[in-house]
């Protein structure tokens, strides 16, 4: 299930984790929530494997793209 | 799971979220008011860096308020106040835990009510479902779904 969740501590610090996308999709789905949340330029960003599968696939490794 | 993203600094970019976000600590009991333009109060009449804000949150309890200047930057506003003698952390501050500044310690309840309007907003935005849960240690938790 393709969901977002975003857990906030009492000081404020967001962590964005994005959860059963492949691909981009997830960036797409999140970045806008993370700049209103962030502004431009201020967060950090980890990529998890899945994030470097074709999105609906997880098998064609050939259709990979960095 | 795909990537996460961590974001420790905050900017007001959405002020309809930061009015959301005023009123909620109001139903807290925090004595907090918005106003467009104006001077935030510190110890000195003149003090640097806390001249004429873009916003001002006047906070009644306390001597002096927290002021939001434009960071083209960053895209929003900032906050500035004094921290002095702790007045403004009395009121809008939160326990200082490792790694956090002792002055987004001191504006915690403000940063943390202001980042959950703005990300719920944001999702509904976009069309999304969210679903909040309030944890008993004061984190909040928005999981959003409907994507």
């Amino acid at each position: 299930m393709k969901q977002i969740v975003i857990t906030i501590t009492p000081d404020g610090t967001s962590t964005v984790d994005a959860q059963g996308f492949k691909g981009k999709g997830c960036a797409d789905a999140s970045e806008q929530i993370e700049i209103a949340l962030g502004g431009v330029g201020t967060k950090k960003k980890v990529k998890k494997p899945e994030y470097f599968a074709p999105a609906g696939s997880s098998t064609n490794k050939n259709k990979l793209t960095f | 799971m795909s990537h996460t993203t961590s974001i420790t600094d905050i900017v007001f970019s959405d002020i309809e979220a930061l009015t959301a976000a005023v009123a909620e600590l109001r139903s807290k009991g925090v004595a907090i008011t918005l106003e467009k333009g104006g001077t935030p109060r510190a110890y000195f009449t003149n003090q640097t860096g806390m001249g004429e804000a873009a916003y001002v949150l006047r906070l009644a309890t306390s001597k002096y308020d927290v002021g939001l200047y434009r960071n083209a930057e960053k895209g929003g506003y900032e906050a500035r106040t004094d921290l002095f003698m702790g007045e403004v952390a009395r009121v809008l501050g939160v326990t200082q835990t490792k790694g956090v500044s002792i002055e987004r310690a001191a504006l915690g309840k403000l940063y943390q009510t202001y980042a959950v309007h703005a990300a719920t907003r944001q999702a509904i935005k976009k069309g999304y479902t969210v679903n909040r849960i309030n944890a008993p240690d004061g984190t909040v938790k928005l999981v959003v779904g409907g994507m």
